[in-house]
């Protein structure tokens, strides 16, 4: 479904003597339809960049993006957001709180890319129908993005992911911002519309536990390359480089769990 | 050693009178490292910012004193005479740095200059950063400047609201380090509030759990994380991610925090409880010790 080949992305120099930054670095991975790859790493080694070069959001400087059988790398982003890969690709950003347009309700955000993606004028039914599908109250459209708790937002930025009914997802940081409570709601709706919607999911996320609930495969990446890639079980169990492992034990861990090495847990 | 004493905490707002905390009891002992727990809404900010001496006018104090080696301090900011070597940590790490001041400067500002290298290397940041401003930095190492900067005042206490909170946990691990370090060498007593009940068990002694404004729960991390007697700390629990096999299994804590600025029931938990009985709604249950060194607030505990 998605393939990605060499990818690498150069930030030019900005100011005196600064020096180019290569934020991704010669990445390629596969992406099967229906299935959940998760990308973990520190922060500033790149996966947000990445994410961004394959929602064509930003243009990648070497390396081709495959989706579906189409060759998208050649695609501008301004020219990218009229074709019908846009609707098929969509982004849930880091912080829904910030992402959400201030003076628009949480039925216009929903409403949003109906209109404009799939050109539809009467969007009451499918706002309703979306939100429901995100278990969104219809009591709680009226309201401002400032109205809604962290978790409400969330759910909105979900829901208006959705609209276009996309095929694959690429959730940066989904539940990042949410407390403990919201963030396993949110996790099992996300589980739920995966396999109930046939979707794909891209996940980034510096939450080793987030991924192991999610994500069949993963990937670890440090410094924009690919430092570790296999199935989730695996990688988390026994990883095989020295940074892997260094994260692994970084986590913080109530008690011994049955997918980690009990040697790593505290 | 911080001291507090049934403090009781309102503000007046147009919708009315919130009622943060409730006769809130607590006590840090040098050296010792102590997590705060609960969803967000629960009071856990509010209390920290109470010890650290940052209320705004708005807020009433009801009942209750914060006690500092004996010396009573003032929640709110106006009336706070005595300085106290408290710093906190807060969780907004852009907005509490100087948007136009290097971050080196500010470092310098609280620790001197010799200190300001030492100081990034230990929050894990290369000090050639220490030319940049805020804005150029990313959020995680702005966040790390702000811990830099608490840490570099050598407080006695350290009031660490969501330190950690978008690091990643290869840093989050180098910060937390540091704490447990200098609350080790130094004694430094540490409020560590977090709603990752994880982080809380690997770092602290004991943990208190908030729910509506009320310690509902205060144990030895050992027994909280294994044995919680308050419904609603088992529940948090519950909730984590490590709990769960598969996403499908992930459980949540049913319901929603009460309105605090709306009448309140006896038990703040009551209407989110699967053990509530009528004697629940008669009178609030009181934070009572049921084994040494573990109190809980509950007519009907688990056992």
């Amino acid at each position: 479904m998605l393939s990605v080949s060499g990818i690498s992305k150069t930030f030019g120099s900005r100011g005196w003597g600064a020096k180019p930054v290569k934020a991704v670095d010669d990445v390629s991975f596969e992406l099967g339809g229906g299935q959940s790859l998760g990308i973990v790493g520190e922060s500033g080694s790149g996966k947000s960049t990445l994410a961004r070069v394959i929602s064509r959001l930003i243009d990648p400087s070497a390396g081709t993006i495959l989706f579906e059988g189409k060759d998208i790398t050649s695609i501008t982003p301004a020219h990218f957001v009229r074709r019908p890969e846009r609707r098929s690709i969509q982004y849930v950003f880091q912080d829904a709180g910030d992402n959400l347009t201030p003076h628009l309700t949480a039925f216009d955000a929903i409403a949003d890319p109906l209109r404009r993606l799939l050109g539809l004028k009467d969007v009451k039914a499918p706002v309703e129908a979306l939100a429901a599908s995100v278990a969104l109250g219809k009591s709680l459209l009226d309201r401002y993005p400032h109205q809604l708790s962290g978790g409400q937002k969330a759910r909105v930025g979900i829901a208006r992911a959705l609209a276009s009914k996309p095929r694959l997802l690429i959730l940066d940081e989904p539940t990042a911002a949410l407390d403990v409570s919201v963030q396993a709601a949110v996790l099992k709706l996300l589980h739920g519309l995966r396999s109930e919607l046939g979707l794909s999911y891209l996940l980034i996320t510096h939450d080793v536990e987030v991924v192991r609930l999610m994500c069949e495969r993963v990937i670890v990446m440090r410094q924009g390359r690919i430092v570790e890639e296999g199935a989730t079980a695996d990688v988390l169990a026994a990883p095989k480089t020295d940074y892997g492992r260094t994260l692994m034990a970084s986590v913080p861990r109530l008690k011994p769990i049955s997918t980690v090495t009990p040697g790593l847990a505290t | 050693m911080l001291i507090i004493e049934d403090l009781t905490i309102h503000f007046s707002t147009r919708r009315g009178l919130v009622q943060a905390l409730d006769r809130v009891n607590l006590e840090i002992a040098p050296g010792e490292v102590v997590g705060l727990v609960g969803e967000s809404g629960s009071g856990k900010s509010v209390l920290s910012y109470a010890i650290s001496g940052l209320l705004d006018a708005a807020a009433q104090v009801v009942s209750g004193r914060i006690q500092w080696y004996g010396k009573t301090i003032e929640p709110v900011r106006e009336r706070r005479a005595t300085r106290v070597a408290i710093a906190q940590i807060f969780q907004n790490p852009r907005g509490s740095l100087n948007p136009i001041r290097s971050v080196g400067r500010q470092l310098a500002d609280v620790a001197g200059r010799s200190r300001v290298k030492s100081l990034m290397e230990s929050v894990h940041l290369d000090p050639v950063k220490a030319a940049q401003y805020p804005f150029e930095l990313s959020g995680g190492q702005c966040q790390r400047i702000s811990i830099a900067l608490a840490l570099g005042c050598e407080p006695e206490l350290l009031i660490a609201d969501e330190p950690t909170t978008g690091l990643d946990v290869t840093t989050e691990a180098a910060v937390m380090a540091l704490i447990d370090e200098l609350s080790a060498s130094r004694r430094m007593s540490t409020l560590l509030v977090t709603h990752n009940l994880a982080l809380a068990a690997v770092h602290c002694d004991r943990i208190l759990v908030m729910h509506a404004g009320q310690i509902v729960e205060n144990a030895p991390v050992e027994i909280l994380t294994q044995t919680p007697r308050h419904p609603y700390a088992s529940r948090l629990l519950a909730a984590t991610p490590q709990h769960s096999a598969t996403a499908a299994d992930l459980q949540t804590v049913p319901g929603n925090l009460p309105d605090l600025a709306g009448p309140l029931p006896p038990c703040r938990f009551a209407t989110r409880c699967d053990r509530r009985q009528p004697d629940c709604d008669l009178t609030t249950p009181p934070l009572v010790t049921i084994a040494p060194n573990h109190l809980v607030a509950c007519r009907h505990p688990l056992c």
